[in-house]
């Protein structure tokens, strides 16, 4: 009786100690794919492109930036800092581009460009990025 | 949880209760890679972009931003939105649904 209840006491343990599940989406699907297929969430893009515009010389520029560094970039897993989401991420250090993606790759979060480059992306809460 | 991210989320509800949603959930939040003067003096905190969700169902979208004319923090923008479009099956969107419900 004893030994069972340590045994589900350190089943529990384990699972509140696991890392939130990567949808499996995200994992399988080609950066290809997820480029074609990542949205905005409605107002999103003009957003971002007002905040970043990063040199881009239009709305439309910045999102085919974009989804380039989804296709191009080094792709990595991180989590939001205020709510611990996963997050996938592409980083191309070539042009110090940055774009990230709720962790089932389908919706756009952000693209920019890091101030301190690779040294952001490494950075993130929980960053695979190497 | 790390000095920044409580400082962040103490600042992100006193500036929704500011705005009458007291009990607003945020989602879909993320960095954006740039500065804003920190709270109180403190050290500086990362601009954010986000959602809340309001208890009668309205969504939000914000940036939290600094207002250099009243040199305080804002959330600016702060639109609802009038359709959902891709949060509408958005997993962040439901659970926070899910956690408006077990709330009220």
């Amino acid at each position: 009786m004893i030994r069972w209840l340590l045994t589900l006491l350190l089943l529990g343990t384990v699972a509140s100690c696991a890392p939130a599940a990567v949808p499996a989406a995200a994992i399988a699907d080609s950066a290809d794919e997820i480029a074609a297929r990542a949205v905005w969430a409605p107002g999103e893009l003009e957003e971002h492109y007002r905040k970043h515009p990063d040199g881009y010389r239009s709305v439309e520029e910045y999102d085919r930036g974009a989804r380039e560094t989804i296709r191009v970039g080094t792709r990595f897993h991180y989590r939001d800092t205020q709510t611990d989401a996963p997050r996938l991420g592409f980083y191309h250090r070539e042009t110090n581009r940055f774009t990230g993606l709720t962790g089932d790759g389908r919706r756009i979060t952000t693209h920019f460009r890091p101030d301190r480059g690779e040294r952001y992306v490494r950075g993130l809460p929980g960053s695979t990025y190497r | 949880m790390s000095t920044e991210r409580a400082v962040v989320r103490a600042l992100l509800e006193r500036l929704l209760a500011e705005r009458g949603l007291p009990d607003a959930i945020l989602f879909g939040t993320q960095q954006e890679g740039f500065l804003l003067p920190g709270v109180a003096g403190g050290p500086p905190i990362e601009a954010l972009s986000g959602f809340a969700l309001a208890r009668d169902g309205t969504v939000y979208r914000f940036w939290l931003a600094w207002d250099g004319r009243a040199q305080r923090h804002v959330l600016q923008p702060f639109v609802p939105l009038d359709s959902l479009g891709a949060l509408a099956e958005d997993p962040e969107y439901l659970a926070a649904r899910r956690q408006l419900q077990d709330h009220l």
